[in-house]
């Protein structure tokens, strides 16, 4: 028997189209996931590939310290932590390593600069990143020559390849928009002193107050104490009245020594200047053990082996008890830079006499 | 047998036959990434010995100096003892600390430095195994030994030994 207008072939012709494009979608799926996957893949290779690039970089800029260089990078943004670079979810741990730098390094030029922390022996090299696209302000008057010149002459202290400028703050004829994506004002206590009012009160350019508050910081440094503190300032948006200031980030911290100052000036706030800090100081803590066991086993070998060097066995020459006065006050950094500061200077005139009389030298 | 019957059938073993092709491809490839992971992972562990070295190299515990000036590739001797004592036989109260420091630059690793000309001597000034270990990776980089009471040198080497450990 016949049905007219119904033949089972064309429903099961439809049936295999349906199939076909079911299973089609199917192998499609896999194969976009299976790119997905190695796009990833990829991404996070290059990833790998650019972070072991910048830690050669920073090697190399450690055993040459003293030294600013400036590197082509590939236009892709990595973070900054303390001991930590990362970059699309692959990151570097540099736990021996003290870097200061801003939070977000982007631009087409790398810029390293290593300076070495003696204390007064050699501690440990400090490394400070940046790149070009982060900008550098010390903020001085042009009207009053002399700060103005004081504010050059720190400027012209500062490494010679990062972007940096003298200028004031005033909207009117202040310092004008770069298009840099950071900006980092310098103030000097005896270029700018800065009370808390007249911080607060302070007058921006417009485009510092369109920047994110995050691209705006600030470093006051306080040459008048002593030690030489320095304070963080962030930029704020004050909720009340919807006004954008600069405001104090914490206390000062004490700093010790020119490249712990430039630390400041590179770290992206107080936390992160904070971690790098203690990890100088814990460093500090623990070289100083060794030159201190080696001092006892030098004083030991000069009253015992090589007793007959009696111009070595005098007082003034060794410093044993300096050295560890020197590691004990390194585990309380913010209440004992005095201390150091004053054994260092024993520990200098012991070596000088040490080196006078052609005795073993401290460092 | 009606022709659309057989027409889903072909498409059935098409479908087979490729869904095979593919799994066999993903088995090549997977062994092929194994042989390669496997090649990098032995890269990267010298890598490790290498940077470890560099790091020695230029500890400002080992490094001899005069004044602030450093001389590359010279290790005090005075200080070699000094750090081995710290590092190795000290018990005071800050021992854990110190390990836990120095465990984070040197990681599983045995450094050793010899002295093999005018005299023959070693120092194992650090070695932390943790257990559960396969093999090492090892690099040797060359350094004179100073001794700052006699202003001698002798010539010797820093040994650093990776050690691979079984994964769990």
């Amino acid at each position: 028997m016949r049905f007219p207008g119904k033949k089972k072939g064309a429903i099961e012709i439809q049936f295999n189209w349906i199939f076909v494009l079911i299973v089609g979608a199917l192998i499609l799926v896999f194969f976009i996931n299976i790119s997905n996957s190695q796009r990833k893949a990829a991404d996070q290779k290059l990833a790998f590939d650019l972070l072991s690039k910048v830690d050669l970089i920073m090697s190399g800029a450690l055993t040459i310290p003293k030294t600013g260089q400036v590197f082509d990078m590939p236009n892709i943004p990595f973070g900054l932590e303390c001991s930590r670079i990362s970059m699309s979810g692959v990151s570097r741990q540099f736990p021996d390593r003290i870097i200061f730098g801003p939070d977000q390094l982007s631009g087409k030029k790398l810029i390293v600069v290593s300076q070495d922390w003696t204390v007064p022996f050699k501690i440990s090299n400090f490394l400070y990143l940046t790149t070009s696209g982060v900008r550098y302000v010390v903020v001085a008057n042009a009207d009053e020559p002399a700060q103005f010149q004081t504010a050059t002459d720190f400027l012209n202290s500062l490494p010679d390849n990062i972007t940096k400028e003298v200028g004031n703050l005033s909207p009117t004829n202040g310092i004008n928009d770069k298009n840099n994506y950071k900006i980092k004002l310098i103030f000097l206590s005896d270029v700018f002193p800065l009370p808390y009012q007249k911080l607060i009160d302070l007058q921006l350019p417009d485009f510092i107050k369109r920047m994110p508050n995050s691209a705006v910081s600030g470093i006051y440094i306080d040459g008048s104490s002593s030690p030489i503190t320095v304070r963080f300032i962030k930029k704020e948006t004050d909720l009340s009245g919807g006004v954008v200031r600069l405001n104090f980030d914490g206390e000062p911290i004490p700093v010790y020594k020119e490249p712990m100052i430039f630390g400041a000036i590179f770290a992206e706030n107080k936390d992160e200047f904070n971690c790098s800090y203690l990890k100088a100081f814990k460093k500090l803590h623990y070289v100083s053990e060794v030159y201190r066991e080696r001092e006892l086993s030098i004083s030991n070998d000069y009253s015992t082996t090589y007793s007959y060097r009696t111009e070595c066995k005098v007082a003034g020459i060794r410093a044993p008890e300096e050295i560890n006065a020197i590691s004990i006050a390194a585990t309380t950094p913010t209440q004992s830079i005095g201390t150091i500061s004053t054994n260092e200077g024993a520990i200098s005139y012991a070596n000088a006499n040490a080196l006078r009389s052609s005795c073993a030298p401290i460092y | 047998m009606k022709k659309s019957q057989l027409k889903i059938g072909e498409s059935v073993a098409v479908l087979m036959i490729f869904f095979v092709l593919v799994i066999v491809g993903i088995v090549f490839w997977s062994r092929y990434s194994q042989v390669q992971i496997k090649s990098q992972q032995e890269t990267d562990l010298l890598s490790q010995a290498i940077k470890i070295s560099q790091t020695v190299t230029f500890l400002s515990e080992l490094q001899c100096s005069t004044l602030e000036v450093i001389k590359f590739s010279c290790f005090d001797v005075y200080k070699i003892n000094a750090t081995r004592s710290l590092l190795m036989e000290s018990s005071d109260d800050e021992r854990e600390n110190r390990t836990s420091y120095y465990f984070d630059i040197f990681g599983f690793s045995n450094i050793t430095v010899y002295s093999i000309y005018p005299s023959q001597q070693s120092w194992n000034i650090y070695d932390f195994t943790g257990g559960n270990i396969t093999g090492y990776v090892s690099t040797q980089v060359p350094v004179s030994i100073l001794d700052p009471i006699n202003n001698q040198f002798s010539f010797g080497y820093v040994n650093v030994a990776v050690y691979t450990r079984k994964a769990g």
